[in-house]
């Protein structure tokens, strides 16, 4: 009963546009209240506890080292660089669009950055190219989901959070499915742009343009590469690894590139301080909500249901997938991890899935959410840069969509997808 | 609307405590990225690590979760669904009043817990630089404080004329949901 009135507390509060961490802390204050008001003494400590981790450090650290390289020029640079690898099988805009989303999420950790910085070059330079608005569009949406699934990602950081599994080794089983989902983005927007002959003719580039196309983004593409392998190898923890990226960022944007100024990282530093801390407040709050679904036993209630009643886990595994893309479609990404991960994940470690394919298939799902009405953040940023109708994005998305759920499914039901890169490296 | 009293008292107060806690929090990120630079540059290169420097850089990254979140009261940073977004003007600033009083409330839970749970556990020394927890755990107080004072200015701000933040970051508006600069959206 208790439960009851914490959830529909919950989602009134939602409903009437309370921000979510103080609708998370407002059902648990309520629960407690109902429970035994004595409880409510553990308020600030669980918020406190929630804030408290040293390893979660490395997240505002990456979103500086984005806010950075984002600011330094970074964008025109990686559309030059992928230009220059799409150039031997005559791709245009399209694929560079696709590749740039690919390095972009190694740089920013994030699908919404992804749109915001590259969908403002892509889609103008795309229709500028004689690409119609809707594809354009669809596809730099579509490919940003990247953002969040390629290591380093912020959504993983937050998920090692609350399950307590390793970043390098979460960083690992996303790498993988990320690169499918743009290889299958990539011959899709390939096999589009052939049959309707967008593909342009290359003018001669000479070995000096080349070289210094090629040095200007290798050199953006050295730090995912860094932040990856670092942290995988066990080489440094994964706040070591973003502090050393944001030194980088702030190398190249200072003496390399040339184009960082000390008023952008002043507004670089406060951005991140906002944008770290509405994540982080959340996680605080979330911490109340998980105590009380640990002493209702939640998890346990509906694991020994589903056990219980006979269904395969072949079944509960497609429930899984359904579940994270209705959950997705409604909430931003950050809830969703915060309160899918205590209830689903002990349930789906009983029905056999590891905890890091669980990780791997909660991301590439709820990275479909980012580009699904009505709540898909990537589609509200798109709908600002080209004046399209959320729907109308969505349409020219979709069959890149497409890409992302076969992917999902993949990664649901063959481990080896999620699970190969980490066991590699131990 | 027309200024009033209370606005010329509130427009300079907001102002300040909205360009304190910028800096405050600018200052913060900063700590934070050059403290964990010259931990790993003590680490692998001069082969020193001081167990306190983990706890104070944490301790920093508390400090800007809490007054961020605060400040994101004020620059409606905040992650939340507006179901609202097309209603009259009229159901849009009750409805956002409503939602307002329901932070306070819950705002002043947690700064009258927290106040009573520092009485009971702030004595306790924190384990590697000795320091009393209890200076630490003032943070959820104090910034929790300052979230009533910013929710009552959302609030009043429907009834008399109130400045919006100067601090506010450069974002994007994201259509029907409230959030900006992908805070808390990755």
């Amino acid at each position: 009963m208790n439960l009851a009135v914490m959830f529909a507390v919950l989602g009134g509060l939602l409903v009437i546009g309370v921000p979510i961490a103080y609708s998370l802390g407002g059902a648990g204050i309520v629960y407690m209240l109902l429970r035994d008001p004595v409880f409510l003494l553990t308020v600030p400590q669980r918020v406190w506890s929630g804030t408290n981790n040293f390893i979660i450090i490395a997240m505002p650290l990456f979103m500086l080292a984005g806010e950075l390289m984002n600011r330094s020029g970074l964008t025109k640079r990686l559309m030059d660089f992928s230009a220059l690898l799409v150039r031997p099988i005559r791709g245009g805009l399209g694929e560079v669009n696709v590749i740039a989303s690919m390095i972009f999420g190694g740089i920013s950790g994030s699908s919404v950055a992804d749109t915001s910085a590259l969908g403002s070059i892509e889609i103008p330079s795309m229709v500028k190219a004689g690409y119609p608005l809707g594809f354009a569009t669809g596809v730099t949406v579509a490919s940003s989901t990247m953002g969040m699934i390629i290591p380093p990602s912020i959504p993983m950081l937050m998920y090692a959070m609350i399950s307590g599994a390793s970043v390098g080794k979460l960083f690992l089983a996303g790498l993988l499915p990320g690169v499918l989902i743009g290889l299958t983005q990539f011959s899709l927007t390939y096999g589009i742009s052939k049959k309707n002959g967008w593909h342009p003719k290359y003018e001669r580039m000479n070995g000096r343009e080349m070289y210094k196309t090629a040095k200007d983004g290798l050199l953006a593409v050295l730090m995912p590469v860094f932040i990856v392998l670092s942290v995988s190898l066990g080489i440094a923890t994964a706040s070591e690894s973003a502090a050393i990226a944001v030194l980088y960022a702030l190398i190249l944007g200072f003496f390399v590139y040339k184009e960082l100024r000390t008023k952008d990282l002043l507004k670089a530093l406060k951005k991140t301080a906002m944008m770290s801390s509405t994540i982080m407040i959340i996680g605080g709050f979330t911490m109340i909500f998980t105590w009380i679904l640990a002493v209702e036993q939640v998890p346990n209630m509906i694991a020994r249901f589903l056990l219980g009643s006979g269904i395969s886990p072949l079944a509960v595994f497609i429930f899984l997938d359904v579940l994270i893309l209705f959950v997705g479609t409604f909430l931003d990404v950050t809830p969703c991890i915060l309160l899918l991960v205590p209830i689903l994940l002990p349930v789906m470690k009983q029905f056999g899935m590891h905890e890091l394919q669980f990780g791997a298939v909660l991301i590439v799902g709820l990275a479909i959410g980012l580009v699904t009405p009505p709540v898909g953040m990537c589609l509200n940023v798109a709908n600002k840069i080209c004046g399209l109708s959320i729907i109308e994005i969505f349409k020219a998305a979709l069959p890149f969509i497409i890409c992302n759920v076969i992917v999902l499914i993949v990664v649901t039901f063959v481990p080896a997808v999620s699970l190969w890169l980490p066991g590699l490296f131990g | 609307m027309k200024e009033s009293t209370c606005s010329r008292i509130l427009n300079p107060v907001l102002a300040v405590m909205d360009k304190v806690l910028a800096v405050f929090l600018t200052i913060l990120v900063g700590l934070m990225a050059s403290g964990v630079m010259a931990s790993v540059f003590l680490r692998y290169v001069l082969n020193i690590a001081f167990a306190w420097s983990e706890e104070l850089l944490t301790v920093v990254f508390i400090a800007t979760s809490f007054f961020g979140a605060a400040l994101g009261i004020r620059e409606r940073e905040h992650i939340s669904i507006n179901f609202f977004e097309k209603s009259s003007l009229k159901l849009k600033k009750t409805i956002n009043t409503i939602a307002m009083t329901a932070v306070i409330a819950i705002a002043i839970v947690v700064f009258i817990k927290s106040l009573e749970w520092i009485q009971r556990v702030g004595g306790v020394p924190s384990p590697a630089t000795g320091i009393p927890n209890g200076t630490f755990y003032l943070f959820v107080p104090i910034s929790f404080a300052i979230t009533i004072v910013y929710s009552l200015a959302d609030i009043l701000g429907h009834f008399t004329p109130l400045r919006e933040p100067t601090t506010k970051s450069e974002y994007v508006e994201y259509g029907s949901v409230q959030n900006q600069t992908g805070g808390g959206t990755p």
